[in-house]
């Protein structure tokens, strides 16, 4: 199979270079969990609380870490290749090989979705060890899984949205701007920067039916016992829901761009 | 195997004034232009056939071949590939079809060239036994079975490009676009590239399109040529035929046995020296004229050269014949 061939192959360029691989890992983890951990230090302290929302100080760290890690793991690839290939010309050759480009591009993401996920497992290890994991929350294999096969959905939702926003380099130049937005809006009410539980009550409401919270929240939620079985359901439902809706805007978007398309630089 | 009939395709390319408020201006109004690369070309490629196209750096080439291979949609007329479209990019059309880009790298820059020809094999579905001969025979026609697990990134030119055919042709497409295969190469890796497409060619007979700078690619690959101009082919036929099609004159020179002032004839006179003549005489008064000079004058030694093919073929890119 040509996908499992791009799967291997993908990883082993990201194995090609181990440093940065690490590095990058470490250093994001430890700027994002230690910038909250301060924070939230400081406002626990000040509030003379023991809990926010329904989550400790203790599992809110957890919460960070697992976030900061699905964070990097749904967005997989660095932002910004279509729409480079497109407009350096390298999607001439993808257009020559008897295989769908969408495809060939979501498994190279899955490949580097599942090096961060492997991150991630060494993070929690490494937390439960050093820091030990909150009283609150029991881990549970079927838990294990369900979290798994969420994050699964969730990298194909969000591949899904992004690939959308960098085709639309066949018409702009350059749409950095636009997969920065999208890193952005995605961090804020996906529960990156701050747990939704947080959010007032109309606002959760309003962003239960949007895509972003299944992006990063929820599979943090489903591994720290903070979703029902019911509510992954649905966020099931909602999560194919909405990757159906912008495949299909992919594909139109895709067939108009092709017309468009010259393969400048060949 | 390849028809095309009227094909144009045109470009909208966005025009800004240069510095910095022209930059600044193109931020609020766009200006375009239409560019057409071609314009209505017609031609047919048979089994077999290997047909150069030649013009000059942005006749059209590119387009041509990029529209042939799906890549860029054309804006009119109709394109026949082994029964397909290309621009509907089926995946029974793509797997016929290879094209080779000399001046953008097609395989994986971090990975070794095995690798990618593995990724090959999967996407083309080769079978196992088959691909593996292919591969030692294709590396080792070319040279480089010791070269196939080193990154692609540190190959040199040479050996990119081999990988770079051997990847093109590893599932043995019926019809290969090569777009410059040999830019930037020494003469031995050039030629070791031409053989290796002349053997293939004789091997598969693919229709192939080529194109290249180099008049040594077009001698010794191409039968038929195909010259382009502004997007409108102004040539179409076989190599040898250019020069009786296009030149109006041959060049007799003329080595005399003594000194002699310039004699008067009635065709013009390209280099007088004491005991030398190079004159321009008409095709077809080619045999009465000599005739009459070795009457007239005290030759000692006498050649008649055609204009060289190079010659000619630049002088169709810059319109001047």
């Amino acid at each position: 199979m040509w996908t499992l061939q791009v799967f291997t192959l993908e990883m082993r360029k990201i194995f090609s270079y181990r440093i940065d691989f690490w590095t990058q890992f470490i250093a994001y983890i430890v700027v994002w969990v230690g910038i909250s951990y301060f924070l939230w230090s400081s406002i626990f302290a000040q509030k003379g609380i023991d809990s926010i929302g329904d989550y400790s100080f203790h599992a809110l760290m957890l919460y960070y870490l697992i976030t900061a890690s699905v964070a990097k793991i749904i967005r997989g690839q660095d932002i910004g290749q279509i729409s480079r290939e497109i407009y350096q010309g390298e999607l001439s050759r993808y257009l020559v090989y008897p295989i769908p480009f969408f495809l060939y591009k979501f498994v190279c993401h899955l490949a580097h979705s599942f090096m961060y996920f492997i991150q991630l497992i060494f993070a929690i290890v490494f937390f439960a060890c050093v820091f030990g994991l909150p009283v609150e929350i029991t881990i549970t294999y079927d838990r294990v899984l369900m979290c798994f096969l969420f994050l699964l959905l969730s990298c194909y939702l969000h591949f899904s949205i992004a690939a959308v926003i960098e085709i639309v380099s066949f018409w702009a130049d350059n749409v950095w701007s636009l997969l920065v937005m999208l890193r952005f809006i995605s961090g804020l009410l996906g529960g990156a920067l701050l747990p939704l539980v947080l959010f007032p009550e109309w606002a959760q409401k309003i962003l239960y039916t949007l895509p972003f919270p299944y992006l990063i929240s929820f599979s943090s939620e489903i591994f720290l016992n903070k979703v029902t079985y019911a509510q992954t359901y649905k966020a099931t439902f909602i999560v194919f829901a909405w990757s159906v809706f912008f495949n299909i805007i992919f594909a139109v978007v895709w067939k108009k761009g092709l017309r468009q398309y010259s393969g400048v630089g060949i | 195997m390849i028809e095309v009939r009227n094909l144009k395709k045109s470009f909208r390319v966005h025009v800004k004034k240069p510095g910095l408020l022209g930059s600044m201006r193109s931020l609020f109004v766009r200006n375009w232009v239409e560019k057409h690369a071609l314009k209505g070309v017609s031609f047919n490629v048979e089994p077999g056939e290997i047909v150069g196209l030649l013009g000059a750096n942005g006749a059209g080439k590119t387009t041509l071949v990029k529209t042939l291979a799906g890549i860029v949609y054309p804006s009119d007329g109709d394109v026949k590939i082994l029964g397909h479209v290309p621009w509907e990019r089926k995946n029974e059309f793509r797997r016929q079809i290879a094209l080779i880009m000399g001046q953008k790298a097609q395989l994986w820059w971090d990975l070794p060239a095995e690798d990618c020809f593995l990724l090959l094999r999967e996407i083309y579905s080769i079978p196992r036994q088959k691909f593996h001969d292919k591969l030692n025979f294709l590396s080792e026609t070319l040279g480089i079975t010791e070269q196939l697990n080193i990154q692609i990134r540190r190959l040199s030119l040479g050996e990119r490009m081999k990988m770079e055919l051997i990847a093109a042709l590893l599932h043995e497409p019926r019809v290969v676009f090569l777009d410059e295969p040999t830019i930037g190469l020494d003469f031995t890796a050039q030629k070791a590239i031409r053989d290796f497409i002349l053997q293939y060619r004789s091997q598969h007979q693919p229709a192939m399109i080529l194109t290249s700078h180099y008049m040594e690619d077009i001698k010794a690959l191409c039968k038929r040529i195909i010259i382009i101009r502004e997007g409108e082919f102004i040539y179409d036929g076989p190599l040898q035929n250019i020069v009786n099609t296009y030149t109006k004159h041959k060049i007799v020179s003329l080595h005399l046995e003594k000194e002699i002032s310039p004699p008067n004839i009635p065709h013009e006179i390209v280099a007088a020296e004491p005991q030398f003549l190079k004159i321009k005489i008409p095709r077809d008064q080619v045999a009465p004229s000599v005739n009459s000079l070795l009457q007239s004058l005290p030759v000692a030694d006498l050649t008649i050269e055609e204009q060289a093919i190079e010659d000619v073929i630049e002088a169709l890119f810059r319109g001047e014949m």
